[in-house]
């Protein structure tokens, strides 16, 4: 079922400004309430360094979470590098 | 805070008190935005725009050589970065490098939106380099960033009674350079001179129109480390180098977003459209912003207006299409899809989006073609392969969908469409311990989930629709 992707995809963009991440380098998408994020990970603020292992892994879990938690989110997509966590649910393509 | 004082005080390295934070608590923006920047560029040398942002923080920190050098390397990834090249032209300029009768020739054939504000720039720089006295004040320039220039290079040689004069004309133009000024000490009504301290406070400042994405930047930092004053501080100098006033209320919009305060969020985007109606950027951020706060009318109209103003986004094209769907018009969406991907065809949620509504539409062989265009691209996905099993399902396809299916659940193990289809096509081919393990799998995992959907038409083994993955 399609409702509701444009106001999921409203939200998912607001999320990330929140979030300081840099919309214009990442392709953002929903279908059927399934949120895909794809592209260049960065940060529009210093202090944030998603190039750090650890802190992209938990920024990411964090991430996936609140996205999960938007209403009519059924799953995340995170194509952005180094977002696996094991369990094959995200796939990354590499930076 | 006072932001008299922050803004005429700040030191170049831009050391400033965390607000609010523990006493002594000190963030450096600059410093941490360096360290930030070096550290990106390490993981992905190849990004021109970050080595333009570092050669800009060098530039801002008065680091000509490294400038240079940071620009250099931009314009060595992208040749025709005209951004670059101008930093590039202003760093060996202030380094008395670059004879001031080198007229710009910048690469590339497309000329930006701003050109001939750089190059007006670029020709005060000049003069001032060769001894002269220059005067921004060519016709290319709109008169607010006349006035704003004229001041600064009056600044730069000394002149504060010129200085004085230009940002007079600027405060009497805006209404928004005036507070700003007066907050930043710049300008006093009731002096007849500027001060020293406002003198210096203009020279300090890089006096490039692009270098607001700098202090953009910058301004961010603080408002993340909670910094609210300075962070705003950093956005008026961005609006002191190129003077946008809607372009200032987005980025006051983001802080605001930060901080969490969504009814200034919106009356910032809309006093952002309605200070400049054709800057499309502010445009997409109000209707998405509209669109999240319920306001979904006023959200259509912005992106809509967007699209107009700017036909070139492919984003905004996909997001219409999204909205078409919601409003149950198929074919518009698709024809919007399709043109985001006219524009960018390596753009992997129109794609996505269209496959999907092709085998809703039951055109199962088109979306199909689509889904097999991502994985070619490197894309795939548990949901994705999940959608093409079913597609190839409702071909009479069983091999097929087998495959996309078995690599479904491979990918994730959790997903349980993947493992009901998979029963179902097991089921199918005769091959019933397979399909109890599926099926015990699809029970294990899919807790919680609505009850399947009755199955769909045009299937030669099993249902075409079912759960999400």
């Amino acid at each position: 079922m399609a409702a509701g992707d444009f106001a999921i995809s409203a939200k998912v963009h607001r999320l990330l400004k929140r979030r300081w991440l840099r919309a214009e380098q990442l392709q953002v998408g929903v279908t059927e309430g399934v949120v895909l994020l794809r592209g260049r990970l960065g940060a529009e603020a210093a202090g944030v360094d998603l190039d750090d292992p650890a802190v992209r892994g938990r920024f990411l879990g964090r991430l996936r979470r609140d996205l999960l938690s938007v209403s009519g989110v059924t799953e995340v997509v995170l194509d952005v590098g180094g977002a696996e966590d094991g369990g094959g649910r995200w796939i990354g393509t590499g930076s | 805070m006072d932001r008299n004082r922050e803004l005429t005080s700040e030191k170049a390295d831009g050391v400033a008190s965390r607000a609010g934070g523990p006493s002594g608590l000190l963030i450096d923006a600059y410093r941490e935005a360096r360290q930030a920047l070096r550290a990106e560029l390490e993981h992905h040398p190849g990004y021109a725009d970050l080595r333009q942002r570092l050669g800009l923080l060098h530039l801002a920190l008065g680091e000509w050589p490294e400038a240079q050098a940071s620009f250099e390397e931009a314009l060595g990834i992208h040749p025709g970065y005209r951004a670059a090249y101008y930093g590039l032209r202003a760093s060996l300029l202030l380094q008395g490098a670059l004879d001031p009768r080198d007229e710009p020739n910048p690469p590339g054939d497309a000329p930006q939106t701003d050109e001939a504000l750089w190059r007006e720039i670029d020709r005060a720089y000049r003069d001032e380099a060769s001894g002269k006295s220059p005067e921004p004040e060519g016709q290319a320039l709109p008169g607010l960033v006349r006035s704003h220039y004229a001041a600064a290079f009056a600044a730069r040689r000394g002149d504060a009674a010129a200085a004085r004069r230009h940002l007079l004309e600027a405060s009497r133009e805006s209404p928004t350079s005036a507070r700003i000024l007066a907050e930043a000490g710049l300008l006093r009504p009731e002096d007849e001179e500027i001060g020293d301290g406002a003198l210096e406070a203009l020279r300090s400042l890089l006096w490039l129109p692009f270098a607001e994405e700098l202090y953009g930047y910058i301004g961010r930092t603080y408002a993340a480390g909670g910094m609210r004053a300075e962070a705003m501080a950093s956005f008026d100098r961005a609006y002191l180098v190129r003077p946008s006033g809607a372009a200032l209320a987005c980025r006051q919009a983001e802080a605001a977003a930060h901080f969490g305060e969504e009814d200034r969020v919106l009356s910032l985007l809309r006093e952002a459209v309605a200070a400049e109606p054709g800057y499309a950027r502010a445009r997409i951020a109000l209707g998405f912003e509209c669109a999240a706060q319920g306001y979904h009318d006023e959200g259509r109209e912005q992106l809509e207006e967007a699209l107009r103003l700017a036909p070139g986004y492919a984003d905004v094209r996909y997001n219409l299409g999204l909205l078409r769907l919601e409003n149950g018009r198929e074919e518009q969406a698709l024809e919007l899809f399709r043109s985001a991907l006219g524009l960018n065809p390596s753009y992997v949620p129109a794609r996505h989006s269209m496959a999907s509504l092709l085998c809703r539409l039951n055109r199962h062989e088109e979306g199909l073609q689509e889904y097999e265009r991502l994985l070619r691209q490197g894309f795939q996905s548990a949901d994705m392969l999940v959608h093409m099993g079913r597609a190839a399902l409702a071909l009479g396809r069983a091999d097929e969908a087998l495959q996309y299916l078995e690599r479904a659940g491979f990918l994730n193990p959790d997903a349980p469409a993947a493992f009901y289809y998979l029963g179902v096509v097991y089921k199918a081919k005769g091959l019933r311990r397979k399909a109890q393990c599926a099926w015990r799998r699809y029970l294990e995992t899919s807790s919680g989930w609505e009850p399947l959907p009755e199955p769909g038409p045009g299937g030669a083994i099993g249902p075409c629709s079912g759960p999400a993955v």
